[in-house]
């Protein structure tokens, strides 16, 4: 059974190379294959050669591993974090396969852009996400806006390429936000499937838990 | 294996949910692991997890999925605060049968529920010490404790009050990190020369592969990670004029993924669905 999901992400191939996060999606004679962006681009320089030189693996749940740690050796808790390793190759047979390997690189990524893409993924406000904290994290409801924003500012970007789907309330955009940060204008800008945020994920209230905690500490 | 004990749901999802961690990369593995093999057995259409600290998140996962009936259970060793305040809220479920967006979702019972938890916590002890006589053995189920919930160390006890009954150790305790009985507590607890420690988590992360061997003073510090290490254990720690013997997590045995299964057998049994 082919789901809504998958014929999207079908429809999305169909059009040529995909950039998702920091890997590449693009057709071979055999299937697919995902690799790092930065080793695609190594590759004789050209985007559209299949790449024979890098380790390869044909088990889509091999992305799991490859996401699981950075270059040096320390665990990624956060899948968006723009530190995904190099030097891997996963080469597919259908389009079913390239959906279960995008899970693992970037589980729950295509989800939130085909829902995103209908209107049916429904971002939740940080005020909202703060104000249901319990046990150790209540204390991030006292964040004041200021707080709120700047600490978005700083921790989503660079550290999570994720685009932020949220306000601060339903009506109220965190500020300042940088382009690379906002929901793109289109469903698939120039190939790329954007990653989005819906939600202040456990490391962002983590972080103004930390920030709200000094200040009243002063 | 899996050996389903339900027909098969091709319309149906299952949703594992799990705690994970921020900080240990072998928190969520074996939730992962079980959706594999329950994936492979074909017994649902869809097999997702989601989590309270890794991607994807408990609210964001159902954005994931396309079944309009989703089973969610949750790999948590026991009934308690995430069982009944956490996961309900962030699913914003309505009791064990919640209808939203054109959607069913049914809230089965954690796998920590599950009657075969006390065989495969023997299975796990007699891994870590076999060959040991348990008449001369105590026997630690050692859990987190929390003051947020005290179901969770309600089961850990009742594992112990179940076991003891058996007669089969020298002695049999629960023991916690965070409430008396205090693991730490381990050599003025227990009076057995061995000592059979089974960590009572759903994987061998943060707190039982590297928190607790503190506490038990297997290690002066925290060590890597498990996956990040080459041997996993070097049974039997010789402490305190002991012999210790430290066991793999309750929850990463593979057996775990049938407990899945039933709990989704069991809550269309408890709520008379008939397929």
């Amino acid at each position: 059974m082919i789901g809504t999901i998958e014929s999207q992400l079908a429809n999305a191939l169909g059009k040529g190379s995909l950039r998702i996060g920091e890997v590449i999606v693009r057709g071979t004679d055999g299937g697919f294959e995902i690799l790092h962006a930065a080793d695609a681009e190594a590759s004789d320089n050209s985007i559209d050669i299949a790449s024979p030189g890098l380790p390869g693996f044909s088990d889509p749940s091999e992305a799991r591993k490859i996401a699981l740690f950075d270059a040096d050796g320390r665990y990624r808790p956060l899948k968006s974090a723009p530190t995904l390793i190099r030097g891997w190759v996963l080469r597919l047979r259908g389009v079913g396969e390239v959906r279960e390997a995008i899970e693992g690189l970037y589980p729950g990524a295509l989800g939130n852009w085909a829902g995103w893409v209908k209107g049916a993924c429904r971002p939740t406000a940080l005020r909202d996400t703060l104000n249901r904290q319990s046990g150790m994290y209540r204390v991030t409801a006292r964040a004041t806006d200021d707080e709120a924003d700047s600490t978005v500012r700083s921790f989503c970007h660079p550290g999570c390429a994720k685009r932020i789907l949220w306000g601060r309330t339903a009506e109220e955009p965190i500020s300042e936000l940088p382009s690379v940060k906002v929901p793109p204008p289109h469903a698939l800008a120039s190939g790329e499937i954007p990653l989005l945020c819906s939600e202040a994920c456990c490391l962002l209230v983590a972080e103004l838990r930390e920030v709200v905690k000094s200040r009243a500490s002063r | 294996m899996i050996t389903p004990r339900l027909t098969p749901k091709p319309r149906s999802a299952l949703l594992i949910a799990a705690h994970g961690s921020t900080v240990n990369p072998d928190s969520s593995a074996p939730s992962w692991e079980h959706a594999d093999a329950i994936r492979r057995s074909g017994l649902f259409g869809e097999v997702r997890c989601g989590f309270w600290k890794e991607e994807p998140s408990f609210r964001e996962v159902f954005n994931s999925f396309e079944s309009d009936e989703i089973y969610v259970v949750p790999n948590f060793i026991s009934d308690g605060y995430f069982t009944q305040t956490i996961i309900p809220r962030e699913m914003e479920l309505e009791g064990a049968i919640t209808h939203h967006g054109g959607r069913t979702i049914k809230y089965c019972e954690p796998v920590g529920s599950h009657p075969r938890m006390t065989e495969i916590l023997l299975a796990r002890a007699e891994q870590a010490a076999p060959g040991v006589p348990q008449k001369a053995a105590a026997l630690l189920i050692t859990g987190h404790g929390t003051g947020l919930n005290e179901n969770s160390a309600k089961a850990a006890k009742q594992q112990a009050e179940i076991i003891s009954g058996m007669q089969r150790f020298a002695e049999v305790h629960s023991t916690y990190m965070e409430e008396a009985p205090l693991v730490s507590d381990w050599a003025t607890l227990t009076h057995a020369p061995n000592v059979i420690v089974v960590p009572f988590f759903i994987s061998d992360g943060l707190h039982s592969y590297q928190d607790i061997p503190v506490l038990l003073g297997m290690e002066t510090e925290p060590t890597a990670a498990a996956s990040q290490r080459d041997i996993f254990r070097r049974n039997p720690y010789h402490l305190q004029g002991r012999s210790l013997y430290y066991a793999a997590a309750l929850g990463s045995d593979p057996a775990f993924a049938d407990l899945v299964i039933d709990q989704v057998a069991a809550f269309d049994l408890a709520h008379d669905r008939h397929h």
